[in-house]
C-alpha cells in the first residue's frame, strides 16, 4: 500500500509562462495561482537566470510551460535536451514539424490550447516526474560513463595482482572487490586511488589480501 | 404575488437522480430546490419566476450529458444545478464548457478540480476530512481502516486520509473498495476485527455503507472492543436522508458536514426555516445537509439574477460573489479566485430518531482550499498531537 510518487504541493513555487499574449492561454496563469505558484510571463525573450541572483526583479523559476507554436531553440539559454527545469509545452498547431521541434526540446508533459483550468495540474504533476526521472537518470548514466572510463585502471590491478599473487583472474577480482568493499569505494575508485598512489606495479599490489 | 406579464421567466435545469443507486440523495437535493423555487416565486422581491427543467438520469453516467446538452440546447437552460458523484460532474463538463453555461455542484468533494464554468457549493476535503481527522485523532488515536467504493470519491477521500495519517505519523491498518452497491463486507469486517484500527474511515456509499454499518454493528454486539465509543466509523458524506436506513446500527458513530438540521438551540433562523420545511415536506422529514444545498443553490442563483437583472452567466456570476448569499447553514461567500464555497465545517454524532448531536462546529468559515496548496503538515501535526482515547462531549442536541 505504499505509493512510491507523491503529488508534490506547488504552494511556493515559481512558474515562466514563455508564450505571446494571447486569450488562448489566459487561464493558464489563473490556474497556476490556484496551485500557490507565483507566474511571470514573458516573449519574446526569456530574462537570463544566471543574473537572477543580481537582478532581484527575476525570481528563480521552477517550472516552464512554453509555446510550441510560435518557439524556436534560440529563445532557450540551454542545449535542447538539458533544460534545467519542467517544461510544458503549449501545443495550438499540431503540424508534424513543430511536434518534432516539440520533441527535441524534450518537454515533459504539453497543455493543448486554448487552454482551460482543466488539464493544468496534470500537466504539471507530468512535467515535474518527467523531469526528476530524466535527471535521475542523466545522473546515473554520467556515474556509470565515469566507471566506465576506468575500466583500463581497474584491468591493470588486475593484472598486477594476477601476477603478483599467482592467482587467476577470478581470485583477483574477488580479492579486489573485497578491498574496495572494506573502503566502501566501488571497484573503480579503488583501483584508481593504488593507480594514482604511484601504487599498482607488481609489488604495491601486494598489499591487497588474497584469501 | 410577484409575477405579472412583463416578468421574465429563466429555465434552470436540473440533474437530479431521484431514481437509482443515489436516490435517497437526490430526493433531499430535489425537495431542497423544489422548496427554493416556490418561495423565489412566491416572493415580490424576485421580479422573473423561475421554471425549473427536471430530468432524472437514474445515475447511469451517459445520460446525465445527453438531460446536460438538451437542457442547454433545446430547453434554454444558461444554468444547471445538480450531479451528486464526481463521476456525473466530470460527464457533464464538457458540455456545460462548450455552450459556456453555469453549472452548481452541490456536494461534498474529493477537490483537485476547478473549473471557470462550475459553481461548488459543497465541502472540499479541507473542509471535511481535514476537520473530520482534527476532531477523531485526538479522541481515537492515529491508527485508521479506510474503505470506500470503488469510484474516485472513495479513492481521493482514502488517498487524502493517508496523507493526513502520514503527516501526523500514524498508521493505515488497512484499505479495502467495494463496487458501488455491493454488501460484500465480510471480509472488510473479518480484517477489521483483526487489526482493530483507532477508527474506521467509511468513504462507501449507499447500500454498501449501510451494510458495512449493520455488520460491524453486529461485531460490535459481539466483542465490546469495537463500539463506536471505542472505535467509531466516520464519514464525510453520512447524512440523515440515509440514518432511517440504519436504525440503531448507526448510533454514535460520527459524520461530518456543514450542515446537520439538529441546530435548533444555537441557531433561531435555523428553526423558522425547519419550520417552512416541515409545512413544505411534512412534519416528520429531518432535513439532511442535501435539503440545504439543494435548497441553497436555487437561492443563490435566484439571488444573483435578482442582483444583476438578467440570468446571464457572466452577470450571475459577478453578482454571486460579490456579497454573500443567506442559506439555512450562514450567509455563504463563494471564493472568486476558485468559484468554491467558503463554509463552516460540523462534527455530528449519530443519535437516536434519525438527528445527529453536534460535537463540534468551527468558529468560523473555512476557506475553500480545492488544491490543498495550503494545508499545513506541521500545523496539523500539532493540532492533532495529544494521541490517546478521550470522550465525546455532545454540545448539541
Amino acid at each position: 500500500m505504499k505509493r512510491a510518487n507523491r503529488i508534490p504541493n506547488f504552494r511556493g513555487w515559481h512558474a515562466w509562462v514563455l508564450h505571446r499574449p494571447s486569450a488562448a492561454i489566459d487561464p493558464l496563469p489563473r490556474q497556476l495561482e490556484r496551485l500557490g505558484m507565483t507566474v511571470d510571463r514573458y516573449w519574446p525573450d526569456l530574462p537570463d537566470q544566471n543574473d537572477a541572483s543580481a537582478n532581484l526583479s527575476v525570481k528563480p523559476v521552477d517550472i516552464l510551460f512554453f509555446d510550441a507554436d510560435m518557439g524556436m531553440d534560440e529563445q532557450f539559454p540551454w542545449p535542447s535536451d538539458a533544460a534545467p527545469m519542467p517544461t510544458v509545452a503549449l501545443i495550438g498547431s499540431e503540424a508534424p514539424g513543430r511536434l518534432e521541434w516539440v520533441l527535441s526540446r524534450q518537454s515533459g508533459a504539453h497543455l493543448q490550447k486554448p487552454v482551460s483550468s482543466a488539464g493544468v495540474f496534470s500537466s504539471a504533476v507530468l512535467a515535474v516526474h518527467a523531469f526528476e526521472q530524466q535527471q535521475k537518470l542523466r545522473a546515473e548514466i554520467s556515474e556509470l560513463r565515469r566507471r566506465l572510463k576506468l575500466r583500463p585502471v581497474v584491468a591493470r590491478v588486475l593484472m598486477t595482482v594476477m601476477r603478483s599473487h599467482n592467482i587467476d583472474e577470478h581470485g583477483a577480482l574477488r580479492a579486489i572487490r573485497a578491498e574496495a568493499m572494506k573502503k566502501q569505494q566501488t571497484i573503480e575508485d579503488y583501483c584508481a586511488a593504488i593507480v594514482a598512489s604511484g601504487r599498482g606495479g607488481p609489488g604495491d599490489a601486494t598489499t591487497i589480501v588474497t584469501n | 404575488m410577484g409575477e405579472t406579464h412583463t416578468n421574465p421567466v429563466y429555465r434552470v435545469g436540473f440533474l437530479y437522480s431521484v431514481t437509482g443507486p443515489y436516490r435517497a440523495i437526490a430526493q433531499d437535493l430535489y425537495d431542497g430546490a423544489r422548496m427554493a423555487l416556490a418561495e423565489v416565486n412566491q416572493d415580490d422581491r424576485f421580479a422573473f419566476r423561475l421554471v425549473p427543467e427536471f430530468r432524472d438520469p437514474a445515475g447511469v453516467p451517459e445520460r446525465y450529458t445527453d438531460f446536460c446538452e438538451s437542457l442547454i440546447r433545446r430547453d434554454g437552460c444558461r444554468h444547471i444545478i445538480g450531479t451528486i458523484t464526481s463521476l456525473a460532474r466530470k460527464e457533464v463538463l464538457p458540455t456545460v464548457e462548450k455552450y459556456d453555461a453555469l453549472l452548481w455542484y452541490p456536494c461534498p468533494y474529493e477537490g483537485f478540480e476547478c473549473s471557470e464554468n462550475v459553481i461548488y457549493t459543497g465541502a472540499n476535503p479541507n473542509q471535511h476530512i481535514l476537520p473530520l481527522f482534527e476532531y477523531v485523532i485526538p479522541k481515537f488515536g492515529r491508527r485508521v481502516y479506510l474503505t470506500g467504493s470503488n469510484y474516485i470519491w472513495g479513492w481521493e477521500t482514502n488517498r487524502i486520509g493517508r496523507e493526513l495519517i502520514h503527516a501526523c505519523d500514524g498508521e493505515v491498518l488497512g484499505e479495502k473498495y467495494l463496487a458501488i452497491d455491493s454488501v460484500d463486507i465480510d471480509h472488510i469486517i473479518e480484517d477489521i476485527k483483526a487489526k482493530k484500527p483507532d477508527f474506521i474511515l467509511n468513504n462507501l456509499i449507499g447500500n454498501s455503507s449501510y451494510a458495512f454499518i449493520r455488520a460491524y454493528q453486529k461485531l460490535g454486539a459481539e466483542d465490546p472492543e469495537f463500539a463506536p465509543s471505542k472505535r467509531p466509523i466516520v464519514s464525510c458524506n453520512l447524512t440523515e436522508c440515509e440514518l432511517s436506513q440504519l436504525g440503531a446500527a448507526g448510533v454514535g458513530h460520527l459524520s461530518t458536514a456543514i450542515y446537520f438540521a439538529n441546530q435548533t438551540e444555537t441557531d433561531a433562523e435555523n428553526t423558522a426555516w425547519l419550520d417552512r420545511f416541515h409545512a413544505f415536506a411534512g412534519p416528520d422529514r429531518i432535513p439532511s445537509v442535501f435539503v440545504a444545498q439543494g435548497y441553497a443553490t436555487v437561492k443563490m442563483l435566484a439571488e444573483s439574477i435578482r442582483r444583476g437583472g438578467t440570468d446571464d452567466v457572466q452577470s450571475v456570476r459577478h453578482h454571486l460573489m460579490r456579497q454573500p448569499v443567506e442559506t439555512p447553514f450562514g450567509n455563504v461567500r463563494i471564493d472568486a479566485s476558485n468559484n468554491h464555497a467558503a463554509l463552516t465545517p460540523l462534527i455530528g454524532q449519530i443519535g437516536a430518531g434519525g438527528w445527529f448531536d453536534i460535537v463540534s462546529r468551527a468558529d468560523h468559515a473555512i476557506e475553500p482550499d480545492p488544491y490543498l496548496v495550503h494545508f499545513d503538515a506541521d500545523a496539523f501535526r500539532r493540532k492533532v498531537g495529544q494521541a490517546g482515547h478521550g470522550n465525546l462531549r455532545v454540545v448539541g442536541g
